[in-house]
Protein backbone atom coordinates (compact mmCIF):
# COMPACT_ATOMS: atom_id res chain seq x y z
CA UNK A 1 0.00 0.00 0.00
CA UNK A 2 1.45 3.16 -1.01
CA UNK A 3 1.85 5.69 1.53
CA UNK A 4 -0.70 8.26 0.11
CA UNK A 5 -3.12 5.11 -0.23
CA UNK A 6 -2.71 4.56 3.36
CA UNK A 7 -3.61 8.54 4.17
CA UNK A 8 -6.57 8.05 2.13
CA UNK A 9 -7.49 4.89 4.09
CA UNK A 10 -6.97 6.63 7.72
CA UNK A 11 -8.85 10.13 6.77
CA UNK A 12 -11.82 7.70 6.06
CA UNK A 13 -11.31 4.95 8.10
CA UNK A 14 -10.84 6.94 11.55
CA UNK A 15 -14.25 9.09 11.18
CA UNK A 16 -16.15 6.10 10.01
CA UNK A 17 -15.31 3.68 12.49
CA UNK A 18 -15.39 5.98 15.34
CA UNK A 19 -18.38 7.20 14.83
CA UNK A 20 -19.99 3.53 14.79
CA UNK A 21 -18.32 2.92 18.26
CA UNK A 22 -19.90 6.49 19.50
CA UNK A 23 -23.46 5.10 18.08
CA UNK A 24 -23.09 1.87 19.64
CA UNK A 25 -21.58 3.28 22.67
CA UNK A 26 -24.28 5.91 23.03
CA UNK A 27 -27.11 3.52 22.46
CA UNK A 28 -25.86 0.73 25.03
CA UNK A 29 -25.16 4.19 27.20
CA UNK A 30 -29.27 5.22 26.91
CA UNK A 31 -30.38 1.66 27.18
CA UNK A 32 -28.66 0.66 30.79
CA UNK A 33 -29.92 3.87 32.01
CA UNK A 34 -33.60 3.92 30.15
CA UNK A 35 -35.33 3.99 33.94
CA UNK A 36 -33.43 6.72 34.96
CA UNK A 37 -36.12 9.38 34.72
CA UNK A 38 -35.85 12.40 32.90
CA UNK A 39 -33.71 15.67 34.23
CA UNK A 40 -36.52 18.01 35.39
CA UNK A 41 -37.72 14.45 37.77
CA UNK A 42 -34.68 14.10 39.38
CA UNK A 43 -34.91 10.72 42.35
CA UNK A 44 -34.87 11.27 45.73
CA UNK A 45 -31.79 11.18 47.21
CA UNK A 46 -29.85 9.14 49.94
CA UNK A 47 -28.84 12.42 51.86
CA UNK A 48 -28.56 15.99 50.72
CA UNK A 49 -25.10 16.42 51.63
CA UNK A 50 -23.86 20.22 51.33
CA UNK A 51 -22.30 21.40 47.89
CA UNK A 52 -20.06 24.05 47.25
CA UNK A 53 -20.89 25.64 43.47
CA UNK A 54 -17.62 27.40 42.70
CA UNK A 55 -18.13 30.17 39.89
CA UNK A 56 -14.29 31.78 38.61
CA UNK A 57 -15.25 35.31 37.61
CA UNK A 58 -12.86 37.41 35.34
CA UNK A 59 -14.64 40.82 33.73
CA UNK A 60 -18.63 39.20 33.98
CA UNK A 61 -20.16 41.47 35.39
CA UNK A 62 -22.62 41.41 32.40
CA UNK A 63 -23.06 38.12 32.88
CA UNK A 64 -23.50 37.83 36.82
CA UNK A 65 -26.81 38.85 37.19
CA UNK A 66 -28.18 35.50 35.47
CA UNK A 67 -25.50 33.80 36.52
CA UNK A 68 -26.92 34.21 40.48
CA UNK A 69 -30.00 34.59 39.32
CA UNK A 70 -30.19 31.10 37.89
CA UNK A 71 -28.40 29.98 40.84
CA UNK A 72 -30.87 31.29 43.27
CA UNK A 73 -33.45 29.16 41.60
CA UNK A 74 -31.63 25.72 42.26
CA UNK A 75 -33.88 22.90 43.46
CA UNK A 76 -31.05 21.39 45.68
CA UNK A 77 -31.72 22.03 49.48
CA UNK A 78 -28.42 22.91 50.72
CA UNK A 79 -25.63 24.75 48.25
CA UNK A 80 -23.42 27.77 48.74
CA UNK A 81 -21.69 29.28 45.80
CA UNK A 82 -18.52 30.97 46.17
CA UNK A 83 -17.64 33.39 43.35
CA UNK A 84 -14.37 34.11 42.24
CA UNK A 85 -13.49 37.53 41.02
CA UNK A 86 -10.46 36.80 39.66
CA UNK A 87 -8.81 40.51 39.35
CA UNK A 88 -11.23 42.31 37.03
CA UNK A 89 -10.89 45.30 35.78
CA UNK A 90 -15.12 45.72 35.61
CA UNK A 91 -17.27 46.04 38.83
CA UNK A 92 -17.40 42.08 38.50
CA UNK A 93 -16.33 42.26 42.15
CA UNK A 94 -18.73 45.43 43.29
CA UNK A 95 -21.78 43.15 41.47
CA UNK A 96 -20.76 40.36 44.03
CA UNK A 97 -20.38 42.26 47.02
CA UNK A 98 -24.27 43.81 46.42
CA UNK A 99 -25.29 39.62 45.60
CA UNK A 100 -23.26 38.73 48.65
CA UNK A 101 -25.70 40.76 50.86
CA UNK A 102 -28.85 39.76 48.83
CA UNK A 103 -28.51 35.83 48.93
CA UNK A 104 -27.73 33.90 52.09
CA UNK A 105 -26.50 31.11 49.88
CA UNK A 106 -23.24 33.37 48.30
CA UNK A 107 -19.85 34.17 49.31
CA UNK A 108 -17.56 35.91 47.21
CA UNK A 109 -13.62 35.91 47.04
CA UNK A 110 -11.33 38.59 45.68
CA UNK A 111 -7.91 37.73 44.29
CA UNK A 112 -6.10 41.08 44.59
CA UNK A 113 -3.69 40.02 41.04
CA UNK A 114 -5.53 37.93 38.25
CA UNK A 115 -4.27 34.88 38.17
CA UNK A 116 -6.17 32.57 36.06
CA UNK A 117 -9.10 30.23 36.55
CA UNK A 118 -6.91 27.48 37.70
CA UNK A 119 -5.79 29.88 40.31
CA UNK A 120 -9.02 31.23 40.86
CA UNK A 121 -10.57 27.17 41.43
CA UNK A 122 -7.90 26.70 44.17
CA UNK A 123 -8.83 29.62 46.27
CA UNK A 124 -12.78 29.00 46.29
CA UNK A 125 -11.86 24.85 47.17
CA UNK A 126 -9.77 25.90 49.73
CA UNK A 127 -12.45 28.07 51.36
CA UNK A 128 -15.21 25.84 50.19
CA UNK A 129 -17.40 23.89 53.45
CA UNK A 130 -18.65 21.57 51.46
CA UNK A 131 -16.08 17.90 50.64
CA UNK A 132 -18.80 17.90 46.73
CA UNK A 133 -17.86 20.97 44.19
CA UNK A 134 -19.41 21.51 41.06
CA UNK A 135 -17.73 24.31 39.20
CA UNK A 136 -19.48 26.51 36.53
CA UNK A 137 -18.45 29.89 34.60
CA UNK A 138 -19.59 32.83 35.63
CA UNK A 139 -21.55 33.08 32.15
CA UNK A 140 -23.27 29.76 32.53
CA UNK A 141 -26.90 28.85 33.59
CA UNK A 142 -26.74 26.04 35.70
CA UNK A 143 -30.17 24.16 35.66
CA UNK A 144 -32.46 23.96 38.32
CA UNK A 145 -31.99 20.06 39.39
CA UNK A 146 -28.34 19.97 37.72
CA UNK A 147 -26.86 20.12 41.68
CA UNK A 148 -28.87 16.92 42.36
CA UNK A 149 -28.28 14.83 39.53
CA UNK A 150 -24.81 15.57 40.44
CA UNK A 151 -24.64 14.09 43.93
CA UNK A 152 -27.33 11.51 42.55
CA UNK A 153 -23.95 10.11 40.37
CA UNK A 154 -21.42 10.64 43.48
CA UNK A 155 -23.84 8.61 45.57
CA UNK A 156 -23.97 5.69 43.27
CA UNK A 157 -20.43 5.33 43.78
CA UNK A 158 -17.38 6.22 45.67
CA UNK A 159 -14.87 6.09 43.52
CA UNK A 160 -16.48 8.43 41.12
CA UNK A 161 -14.06 11.73 41.57
CA UNK A 162 -14.96 13.47 38.68
CA UNK A 163 -18.32 14.33 36.92
CA UNK A 164 -19.10 16.15 34.08
CA UNK A 165 -22.14 17.61 33.08
CA UNK A 166 -24.21 18.30 29.98
CA UNK A 167 -23.84 21.75 28.57
CA UNK A 168 -26.52 23.28 26.45
CA UNK A 169 -25.67 26.20 23.90
CA UNK A 170 -28.05 28.88 25.21
CA UNK A 171 -27.06 31.34 22.15
CA UNK A 172 -28.37 30.17 18.61
CA UNK A 173 -28.95 33.69 16.57
CA UNK A 174 -26.88 32.46 14.05
CA UNK A 175 -25.21 30.02 11.70
CA UNK A 176 -22.65 28.84 13.92
CA UNK A 177 -24.37 29.13 17.00
CA UNK A 178 -26.59 26.50 15.53
CA UNK A 179 -23.69 24.33 13.80
CA UNK A 180 -22.52 23.81 17.44
CA UNK A 181 -25.38 22.86 19.16
CA UNK A 182 -25.67 19.87 16.59
CA UNK A 183 -21.86 19.33 17.41
CA UNK A 184 -22.74 19.31 20.92
CA UNK A 185 -24.97 17.00 20.54
CA UNK A 186 -24.31 14.75 17.96
CA UNK A 187 -20.24 14.23 18.66
CA UNK A 188 -19.34 15.47 22.20
CA UNK A 189 -22.09 13.82 23.99
CA UNK A 190 -22.19 10.24 22.42
CA UNK A 191 -17.96 10.16 22.61
CA UNK A 192 -18.43 11.30 26.33
CA UNK A 193 -21.28 8.46 26.39
CA UNK A 194 -19.06 5.92 25.11
CA UNK A 195 -16.14 6.89 27.19
CA UNK A 196 -17.76 6.55 30.87
CA UNK A 197 -18.92 2.96 29.59
CA UNK A 198 -15.20 2.59 28.78
CA UNK A 199 -14.67 3.91 32.46
CA UNK A 200 -11.79 7.20 31.08
CA UNK A 201 -13.35 10.02 30.36
CA UNK A 202 -11.16 12.47 27.80
CA UNK A 203 -12.19 15.45 30.11
CA UNK A 204 -14.79 16.84 31.73
CA UNK A 205 -16.77 20.13 30.53
CA UNK A 206 -15.15 23.03 32.12
CA UNK A 207 -18.04 24.75 32.53
CA UNK A 208 -20.31 22.46 34.17
CA UNK A 209 -18.60 19.81 36.31
CA UNK A 210 -18.10 18.00 39.21
CA UNK A 211 -15.60 17.12 42.03
CA UNK A 212 -14.77 15.20 44.98
CA UNK A 213 -12.06 17.52 47.13
CA UNK A 214 -10.51 14.27 48.17
CA UNK A 215 -9.85 13.49 44.60
CA UNK A 216 -8.75 17.10 43.73
CA UNK A 217 -6.31 17.30 46.79
CA UNK A 218 -4.55 13.76 46.05
CA UNK A 219 -3.54 15.33 42.71
CA UNK A 220 -2.88 18.74 43.67
CA UNK A 221 -6.08 20.73 42.94
CA UNK A 222 -5.98 22.16 39.43
CA UNK A 223 -2.50 23.29 37.65
CA UNK A 224 -1.86 26.67 36.96
CA UNK A 225 0.07 25.76 33.91
CA UNK A 226 -2.60 23.96 32.43
CA UNK A 227 -4.23 25.83 28.86
CA UNK A 228 -7.08 23.55 29.65
CA UNK A 229 -7.47 23.24 33.38
CA UNK A 230 -10.40 20.78 32.49
CA UNK A 231 -8.87 18.00 30.60
CA UNK A 232 -6.17 18.26 32.88
CA UNK A 233 -7.19 18.03 35.99
CA UNK A 234 -9.66 14.99 34.57
CA UNK A 235 -6.49 13.10 33.04
CA UNK A 236 -4.84 13.54 36.36
CA UNK A 237 -7.58 12.41 38.73
CA UNK A 238 -8.03 9.22 36.17
CA UNK A 239 -4.09 8.88 36.53
CA UNK A 240 -4.82 8.76 40.40
CA UNK A 241 -7.32 6.02 40.51
CA UNK A 242 -10.58 7.68 40.91
CA UNK A 243 -13.44 7.26 38.16
CA UNK A 244 -14.33 10.13 35.98
CA UNK A 245 -17.86 10.26 34.50
CA UNK A 246 -20.51 11.51 32.43
CA UNK A 247 -24.26 12.35 34.13
CA UNK A 248 -26.65 14.08 30.74
CA UNK A 249 -28.94 14.70 33.02
CA UNK A 250 -26.99 17.38 34.90
CA UNK A 251 -27.66 20.26 32.45
CA UNK A 252 -26.08 23.74 32.38
CA UNK A 253 -26.75 26.66 29.79
CA UNK A 254 -23.92 28.18 27.85
CA UNK A 255 -22.62 30.38 25.76
CA UNK A 256 -20.80 29.50 22.43
CA UNK A 257 -18.29 32.16 20.14
CA UNK A 258 -20.87 33.32 17.26
CA UNK A 259 -17.84 34.47 15.10
CA UNK A 260 -15.19 32.83 13.55
CA UNK A 261 -12.49 34.74 15.09
CA UNK A 262 -14.10 33.46 18.55
CA UNK A 263 -14.35 29.77 17.82
CA UNK A 264 -11.02 29.73 15.90
CA UNK A 265 -9.33 31.06 19.21
CA UNK A 266 -11.29 29.00 21.61
CA UNK A 267 -10.77 25.36 19.16
CA UNK A 268 -6.84 26.21 18.95
CA UNK A 269 -7.02 26.61 22.54
CA UNK A 270 -8.37 23.37 23.17
CA UNK A 271 -6.62 21.54 20.53
CA UNK A 272 -3.56 23.42 22.05
CA UNK A 273 -4.20 22.54 25.65
CA UNK A 274 -5.61 18.65 25.06
CA UNK A 275 -2.53 17.94 23.67
CA UNK A 276 -0.65 19.85 26.51
CA UNK A 277 -2.58 17.45 28.71
CA UNK A 278 -2.43 14.30 26.77
CA UNK A 279 1.47 14.43 26.78
CA UNK A 280 1.69 15.79 30.28
CA UNK A 281 -0.67 12.66 31.71
CA UNK A 282 1.35 10.37 29.27
CA UNK A 283 4.49 11.72 30.79
CA UNK A 284 3.36 10.99 34.40
CA UNK A 285 3.25 6.99 34.22
CA UNK A 286 3.89 5.45 36.47
CA UNK A 287 2.51 2.14 37.11
CA UNK A 288 0.86 -0.26 35.03
CA UNK A 289 -2.81 0.15 36.16
CA UNK A 290 -2.33 3.50 34.52
CA UNK A 291 -2.61 2.19 31.22
CA UNK A 292 -5.67 1.67 31.36
CA UNK A 293 -5.98 5.16 29.92
CA UNK A 294 -4.09 4.01 26.84
CA UNK A 295 -7.18 3.44 24.60
CA UNK A 296 -7.82 7.52 25.43
CA UNK A 297 -4.21 8.10 24.61
CA UNK A 298 -4.73 5.83 21.39
CA UNK A 299 -7.76 7.49 20.28
CA UNK A 300 -6.21 11.11 20.78
CA UNK A 301 -3.13 10.40 18.71
CA UNK A 302 -4.58 8.95 16.04
CA UNK A 303 -7.28 11.64 15.84
CA UNK A 304 -4.54 14.31 15.43
CA UNK A 305 -2.89 11.71 13.03
CA UNK A 306 -5.93 11.51 10.76
CA UNK A 307 -6.37 16.14 10.78
CA UNK A 308 -2.82 15.77 9.28
CA UNK A 309 -3.98 13.16 7.01
CA UNK A 310 -6.61 15.29 6.12
CA UNK A 311 -4.59 18.37 5.28
CA UNK A 312 -1.51 15.88 3.32
CA UNK A 313 -4.51 14.59 1.28
CA UNK A 314 -6.13 17.82 0.09
CA UNK A 315 -2.98 19.19 -0.55
CA UNK A 316 -1.90 16.28 -2.72
CA UNK A 317 -5.83 16.65 -4.16
CA UNK A 318 -4.55 20.02 -5.07
CA UNK A 319 -1.19 19.34 -6.44
CA UNK A 320 -2.72 17.35 -8.56
CA UNK A 321 -5.54 19.59 -10.11
CA UNK A 322 -2.43 22.04 -10.40
CA UNK A 323 -0.28 19.83 -12.16
CA UNK A 324 -3.18 18.02 -14.45
CA UNK A 325 -2.55 14.57 -12.13
CA UNK A 326 -6.19 13.85 -11.45
CA UNK A 327 -4.98 10.09 -10.56
CA UNK A 328 -5.15 10.91 -6.83
CA UNK A 329 -9.08 11.22 -6.93
CA UNK A 330 -8.93 7.35 -7.01
CA UNK A 331 -7.35 7.00 -3.62
CA UNK A 332 -10.18 9.03 -2.33
CA UNK A 333 -8.11 12.22 -1.84
CA UNK A 334 -10.17 14.54 -3.43
CA UNK A 335 -12.49 16.18 -0.99
CA UNK A 336 -15.50 16.09 -3.42
CA UNK A 337 -17.44 13.44 -2.00
CA UNK A 338 -17.54 10.22 -4.26
CA UNK A 339 -18.59 6.75 -2.90
CA UNK A 340 -15.81 6.91 0.00
CA UNK A 341 -17.37 10.85 0.63
CA UNK A 342 -20.72 9.61 0.73
CA UNK A 343 -20.59 6.85 2.95
CA UNK A 344 -19.06 9.23 5.37
CA UNK A 345 -21.65 11.23 4.75
CA UNK A 346 -24.28 8.92 5.50
CA UNK A 347 -22.57 7.41 8.62
CA UNK A 348 -22.33 10.84 10.27
CA UNK A 349 -26.28 12.12 9.30
CA UNK A 350 -27.28 8.89 11.30
CA UNK A 351 -25.07 9.69 14.14
CA UNK A 352 -26.75 13.13 14.29
CA UNK A 353 -29.71 11.24 14.41
CA UNK A 354 -29.00 9.01 16.80
CA UNK A 355 -27.13 11.55 19.24
CA UNK A 356 -30.85 13.71 18.89
CA UNK A 357 -32.65 10.54 19.66
CA UNK A 358 -30.71 10.70 22.98
CA UNK A 359 -30.37 14.03 23.91
CA UNK A 360 -34.08 15.30 23.10
CA UNK A 361 -34.79 13.98 26.54
CA UNK A 362 -32.46 16.34 27.94
CA UNK A 363 -33.87 19.21 25.02
CA UNK A 364 -37.23 19.22 24.02
CA UNK A 365 -37.19 20.52 20.45
CA UNK A 366 -33.78 19.46 19.93
CA UNK A 367 -34.72 18.16 16.41
CA UNK A 368 -34.87 21.56 15.02
CA UNK A 369 -31.16 21.63 14.87
CA UNK A 370 -30.86 18.50 12.49
CA UNK A 371 -31.75 21.03 9.79
CA UNK A 372 -28.15 22.56 10.58
CA UNK A 373 -25.77 19.28 11.04
CA UNK A 374 -25.08 19.38 6.97
CA UNK A 375 -22.46 22.25 8.34
CA UNK A 376 -20.30 19.42 10.44
CA UNK A 377 -19.48 17.41 7.30
CA UNK A 378 -19.80 20.06 4.63
CA UNK A 379 -17.37 22.58 6.15
CA UNK A 380 -17.42 22.96 9.96
CA UNK A 381 -14.66 20.02 10.63
CA UNK A 382 -12.11 21.88 8.80
CA UNK A 383 -11.76 23.86 12.07
CA UNK A 384 -11.70 21.31 13.79
CA UNK A 385 -8.82 19.73 11.50
CA UNK A 386 -6.35 23.24 11.51
CA UNK A 387 -6.62 23.57 15.13
CA UNK A 388 -5.33 20.10 15.96
CA UNK A 389 -3.10 20.54 12.72
CA UNK A 390 -1.92 23.78 14.36
CA UNK A 391 -2.04 23.03 18.27
CA UNK A 392 0.08 20.27 18.43
CA UNK A 393 3.31 21.96 17.21
CA UNK A 394 2.15 25.21 19.40
CA UNK A 395 1.43 22.71 22.47
CA UNK A 396 5.02 20.94 22.29
CA UNK A 397 6.48 24.33 21.90
CA UNK A 398 5.23 25.42 24.71
CA UNK A 399 7.69 26.59 27.65
CA UNK A 400 7.34 24.58 30.78
CA UNK A 401 5.84 26.39 33.61
CA UNK A 402 4.50 28.95 31.06
CA UNK A 403 0.77 29.72 33.13
CA UNK A 404 -2.76 29.82 31.72
CA UNK A 405 -4.28 32.49 31.49
CA UNK A 406 -8.01 34.29 31.30
CA UNK A 407 -9.52 34.51 27.68
CA UNK A 408 -12.25 37.17 26.99
CA UNK A 409 -14.32 34.59 25.16
CA UNK A 410 -16.36 35.56 22.73
CA UNK A 411 -20.26 35.00 24.33
CA UNK A 412 -21.87 35.66 20.70
CA UNK A 413 -25.19 37.39 19.40
CA UNK A 414 -27.32 38.83 22.17
CA UNK B 1 -45.67 23.20 23.01
CA UNK B 2 -45.99 22.74 26.61
CA UNK B 3 -43.59 21.72 29.07
CA UNK B 4 -44.16 19.21 31.61
CA UNK B 5 -45.41 19.77 34.78
CA UNK B 6 -42.00 21.06 36.66
CA UNK B 7 -39.64 21.08 33.74
CA UNK B 8 -38.22 24.60 33.40
CA UNK B 9 -37.74 25.94 30.24
CA UNK B 10 -34.54 26.52 28.55
CA UNK B 11 -33.03 29.71 28.11
CA UNK B 12 -32.21 29.77 24.96
CA UNK B 13 -31.39 33.26 22.66
CA UNK B 14 -32.78 32.22 19.38
CA UNK B 15 -33.74 34.73 16.54
CA UNK B 16 -34.48 37.71 18.84
CA UNK B 17 -30.97 39.94 18.45
CA UNK B 18 -30.51 38.82 14.95
CA UNK B 19 -32.81 40.43 11.81
CA UNK B 20 -35.35 38.20 9.84
CA UNK B 21 -33.31 38.82 6.52
CA UNK B 22 -30.20 37.29 8.47
CA UNK B 23 -32.46 34.49 9.76
CA UNK B 24 -33.56 33.73 6.29
CA UNK B 25 -30.21 33.96 4.94
CA UNK B 26 -28.93 31.25 7.42
CA UNK B 27 -31.94 29.15 6.36
CA UNK B 28 -31.20 29.69 2.58
CA UNK B 29 -27.74 29.16 3.31
CA UNK B 30 -28.34 26.00 5.03
CA UNK B 31 -31.22 24.81 2.55
CA UNK B 32 -28.41 25.64 -0.61
CA UNK B 33 -25.98 23.34 1.51
CA UNK B 34 -28.02 20.62 1.80
CA UNK B 35 -29.13 20.83 -2.37
CA UNK B 36 -25.25 21.29 -3.23
CA UNK B 37 -24.45 18.04 -0.80
CA UNK B 38 -28.02 16.58 -2.42
CA UNK B 39 -25.87 16.90 -5.70
CA UNK B 40 -22.47 15.76 -4.79
CA UNK B 41 -23.92 12.28 -3.47
CA UNK B 42 -26.57 11.51 -5.90
CA UNK B 43 -25.35 8.41 -6.92
CA UNK B 44 -25.59 7.00 -3.09
CA UNK B 45 -29.16 8.96 -2.88
CA UNK B 46 -30.37 7.08 -6.57
CA UNK B 47 -28.83 3.84 -5.16
CA UNK B 48 -30.70 4.23 -1.92
CA UNK B 49 -33.64 5.20 -3.46
CA UNK B 50 -33.87 1.76 -5.08
CA UNK B 51 -32.61 -0.30 -2.08
CA UNK B 52 -35.39 1.69 0.23
CA UNK B 53 -38.54 1.18 -2.43
CA UNK B 54 -40.67 -1.64 -3.12
CA UNK B 55 -39.82 -3.96 -3.56
CA UNK B 56 -37.49 -2.73 -0.24
CA UNK B 57 -34.22 -4.03 0.27
CA UNK B 58 -33.65 -5.07 -2.95
CA UNK B 59 -32.02 -3.44 -5.93
CA UNK B 60 -34.22 -2.91 -8.98
CA UNK B 61 -32.18 -2.76 -11.40
CA UNK B 62 -28.27 -3.72 -11.89
CA UNK B 63 -26.42 -1.36 -9.65
CA UNK B 64 -22.54 -2.08 -10.05
CA UNK B 65 -21.68 0.99 -7.78
CA UNK B 66 -23.50 -1.81 -4.58
CA UNK B 67 -20.55 -3.32 -5.02
CA UNK B 68 -18.18 -0.59 -4.35
CA UNK B 69 -19.51 0.67 -1.35
CA UNK B 70 -20.15 -3.26 0.28
CA UNK B 71 -16.22 -2.98 -0.73
CA UNK B 72 -15.62 0.11 1.02
CA UNK B 73 -17.76 -0.85 3.86
CA UNK B 74 -16.44 -4.76 4.24
CA UNK B 75 -12.82 -3.50 3.91
CA UNK B 76 -13.32 -2.16 7.73
CA UNK B 77 -15.95 -4.77 8.86
CA UNK B 78 -13.25 -6.87 11.15
CA UNK B 79 -12.36 -3.30 13.10
CA UNK B 80 -15.38 -2.79 13.27
CA UNK B 81 -16.46 -5.98 15.25
CA UNK B 82 -13.95 -5.69 17.57
CA UNK B 83 -14.88 -2.02 18.20
CA UNK B 84 -18.17 -3.22 18.80
CA UNK B 85 -17.47 -5.86 20.91
CA UNK B 86 -14.96 -4.41 22.86
CA UNK B 87 -17.50 -1.28 24.25
CA UNK B 88 -20.14 -4.10 24.24
CA UNK B 89 -17.90 -5.76 26.80
CA UNK B 90 -17.39 -2.47 28.33
CA UNK B 91 -21.20 -1.84 28.54
CA UNK B 92 -21.80 -5.13 30.11
CA UNK B 93 -19.15 -4.47 33.14
CA UNK B 94 -20.19 -1.59 33.33
CA UNK B 95 -24.23 -2.25 33.93
CA UNK B 96 -23.33 -4.76 36.57
CA UNK B 97 -20.98 -2.80 38.31
CA UNK B 98 -24.44 -0.10 38.53
CA UNK B 99 -25.65 -2.82 40.31
CA UNK B 100 -23.07 -3.80 42.38
CA UNK B 101 -22.27 -0.28 44.44
CA UNK B 102 -25.59 -0.31 45.28
CA UNK B 103 -24.89 -2.69 47.77
CA UNK B 104 -21.17 -1.14 48.49
CA UNK B 105 -20.73 1.81 50.88
CA UNK B 106 -20.32 4.44 48.88
CA UNK B 107 -19.03 6.84 51.54
CA UNK B 108 -15.45 8.40 50.88
CA UNK B 109 -13.69 9.64 53.89
CA UNK B 110 -14.40 13.14 54.47
CA UNK B 111 -11.44 15.62 53.86
CA UNK B 112 -10.05 17.03 57.69
CA UNK B 113 -9.20 20.88 57.84
CA UNK B 114 -5.63 19.91 58.83
CA UNK B 115 -5.44 17.73 55.25
CA UNK B 116 -6.88 20.81 53.95
CA UNK B 117 -4.77 23.00 55.21
CA UNK B 118 -1.45 20.68 54.83
CA UNK B 119 -2.56 20.74 51.10
CA UNK B 120 -3.40 24.32 50.21
CA UNK B 121 -0.67 25.98 52.61
CA UNK B 122 -3.40 27.79 54.01
CA UNK B 123 -3.26 27.31 58.31
CA UNK B 124 -6.37 25.44 59.79
CA UNK B 125 -7.37 28.12 62.17
CA UNK B 126 -7.51 30.47 58.88
CA UNK B 127 -9.50 27.90 57.13
CA UNK B 128 -12.09 27.71 60.27
CA UNK B 129 -12.14 31.31 60.50
CA UNK B 130 -13.13 31.79 56.89
CA UNK B 131 -16.07 29.74 56.86
CA UNK B 132 -18.39 32.29 58.41
CA UNK B 133 -17.21 35.03 56.21
CA UNK B 134 -19.23 36.12 53.48
CA UNK B 135 -16.15 38.65 51.70
CA UNK B 136 -12.81 37.72 51.62
CA UNK B 137 -9.49 38.83 50.02
CA UNK B 138 -7.06 35.97 49.17
CA UNK B 139 -2.89 37.01 47.91
CA UNK B 140 -1.58 34.92 45.88
CA UNK B 141 2.72 34.03 45.94
CA UNK B 142 4.59 33.53 42.73
CA UNK B 143 4.18 29.72 42.73
CA UNK B 144 0.76 30.47 42.56
CA UNK B 145 -0.29 29.38 46.25
CA UNK B 146 -2.25 31.31 48.72
CA UNK B 147 0.14 33.20 50.77
CA UNK B 148 -2.68 35.32 52.37
CA UNK B 149 -6.28 35.08 53.53
CA UNK B 150 -8.36 37.88 55.28
CA UNK B 151 -12.01 38.98 55.61
CA UNK B 152 -12.16 42.05 52.81
CA UNK B 153 -12.80 45.38 53.45
CA UNK B 154 -16.66 45.05 54.04
CA UNK B 155 -16.97 42.24 56.38
CA UNK B 156 -20.53 40.44 56.49
CA UNK B 157 -20.88 37.55 58.73
CA UNK B 158 -23.46 34.51 57.08
CA UNK B 159 -26.79 35.16 58.25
Amino acid sequence: MSTLTSIAALCFAYPFLMAWYWMFGGLMFGLIRRKVPPHWKPPPLESYPLVSVLVPCHNESEQLDETLGALAALAYPSYEVIAVDDGSTDDTWAKLVEAAARYPWLRAIRLTTNQGKSVALNAAVALARSDSVVCIDGDAMLDPNALHWMMWSFQSDGRIGAISGNPRIRNRSTLLGQMQVGEFTSIIGLIKRTQTLYGVLFTVSGVICGFRRRALMEVGFWSPEALTDDVDVTLRIQLAGWKAVYEPRALCWILMPETLRGLWGQRLRWSEGGTQAIVASFRSLSSWRQLRMAPMWINYAVSVAWAYAMLLSTAAWFAALVFGQGRYAEYGLSPVPGWWGSILLFTYLLQALVSVLLDTRAERGLAASLYYVIWYPLAFWVIQALSAVIGLPRALLRQAGQRGIWLSPDRGVR
Amino acid sequence: MTSPPGRPVPPLIEAAPASRLIRLRDQLLTLAAWGVTALLVRNALALLWDFFRPPIFQLSKDQPEWDVVLEIVLRYQLELQILTLWILGWALLFSLHRRDVNRRDPTTPPVLRSELAGATGVPEATLLSMEEVKLIEVDIGEEARIVAVRPSAQPESVA
